[in-house]
């Protein structure tokens, strides 16, 4: 049995430092850093072992539209210590990501390589961009498109007229309904102070 | 005083109650008030439209209940925004459940989707003006069920100190921006 053509490119692939690109919109920090550093380990090669360094590079573009769960922005807060003198300090998530979008997704990945002596090797294949601006030296290595850890819904206004119009209706108004009543409600204007 | 306010009393139409005996679906007779202005008299009358909504409407299936969520074969969410935009009123406000026929427990579940929705900025054409979208609430976020809005935990993550900066991400932050070289390309 020899190889075909595709299994002899894949073992190329396996043994070549490859460059993986994904879109972090929408995607939760947590799951799209564990899949980061999946890659960025080599987990997803066959001949993968913790001291071979088979490690891909990965590019992760728009950091800063990353999501988290609910109010998690507010609620989740990171401790920094480096046990020195004045070192503490207790930030939330959007501050930091406020100051760094790319911080957040950094620490992400780097908590999900593990504690270990290699993940700051690791680590340094890890491109981060803000936005969707990527130089074209960085982008000319990239050659696999990772698959998103979940789906984007769409917004209202980026769903055509067509589309809506085949949409089926949920429901039907009632007998005697009167049109006018779907209009906005006018908001009950603020009390004023009376003149002396 | 020019203005003569006329109302005009519509009668129902004649097939109306005969049909509501007969078919299972909901006979319509939409109004609406219409404003006509004849030189110095202005009528102010109820005129009957036709429901843009009746050639496309599901058809209604024996359930323990009949409201329009429930007999539903979908689970609704925050992510479904063509089913919620049709309770909704033009300004993003939920319509009441005198109009729209839910039951009790599936319009506060739409209430909850509505405001998920809203909270992720799936509606942006349908925002009260003043919606606040400063500091945690204008990044990105998801919801996995209705309730997850009341599941509130504080959590504190031990970060590390360690960074690797490579690119510039911004105005004023102080880290070297890569040139944009073409000849290395
Ligand atoms: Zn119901």
């Amino acid at each position: 049995m020899g190889m075909t053509r595709l299994q002899r490119v894949q073992q190329w692939l396996v043994f070549a430092r490859q460059w993986h690109i994904v879109d972090a919109q929408g995607q939760d920090i947590d799951r799209l850093g564990e899949k980061v550093a999946r890659f960025l380990k080599g987990a997803h090669k066959p001949i993968y072992h913790p001291e071979t360094d088979c490690g891909d590079h990965v590019v992760v573009y728009n950091c800063r539209q990353v999501a988290m769960k609910g109010f998690e922005w507010k609620h989740r807060e990171y401790f920094f210590n480096r046990e020195y003198p004045r070192s503490k300090n207790l930030l939330s998530a959007w501050e930091i990501h406020e100051f760094d979008p790319c911080r957040l997704m950094f620490l992400s990945v780097y908590q999900s390589l593990g504690r270990n002596l290699v993940r700051r090797r690791h680590i340094e294949r890890l491109h981060l961009f803000a936005d969707d601006e990527i130089p074209p030296r960085i982008l000319q290595n990239v050659s696999n498109q990772m698959e998103q850890v979940q789906s984007v819904p769409r917004r209202s206004d980026q769903i055509s007229a067509e589309e809506r119009s085949r949409f089926p209706a949920i429901f039907d108004w009632k007998e005697d309904h009167l049109v006018d009543w779907e209009a906005p409600r006018v908001p009950p204007a603020e009390p004023t102070e009376k003149k002396k | 005083m020019s203005l003569l306010l006329r109302v005009l009393r519509v009668l129902p139409p004649a097939s109306a109650a005969q049909s509501a005996a007969l078919s299972t679906s909901t006979p319509l007779s939409l109004r609406k008030i219409q404003e006509t202005v004849e030189g110095k008299t202005t009528t102010v009358e109820v005129v009957d439209v036709q429901s843009d909504r009746k050639q496309k409407l599901i058809p209604v299936r024996d359930e323990h209940c009949s409201c329009p969520l429930c007999r539903l074969a979908v689970k609704v969410s925050y992510e479904d925004v063509l089913i919620l935009e049709q309770f909704m009123r033009k300004d993003g406000t939920v319509l009441p459940k005198q109009l729209t026929g839910l039951c009790f427990g599936q319009q506060l579940r739409l209430e909850r989707c509505v405001m998920q929705a809203h909270w992720c900025g799936l509606f942006p054409d349908r925002t009260l003006p003043g919606f606040d979208r400063t500091g945690y609430k204008k990044y990105a976020r998801y919801w996995s069920d209705d309730m997850d809005m009341y599941r509130l935990k504080h959590n504190v993550v031990k970060a590390s100190w360690f960074y690797v900066k490579r690119y510039d991400v911004g105005k004023g932050r102080p880290y070297p921006k890569i040139p944009a070289n073409s000849a290395e390309t």
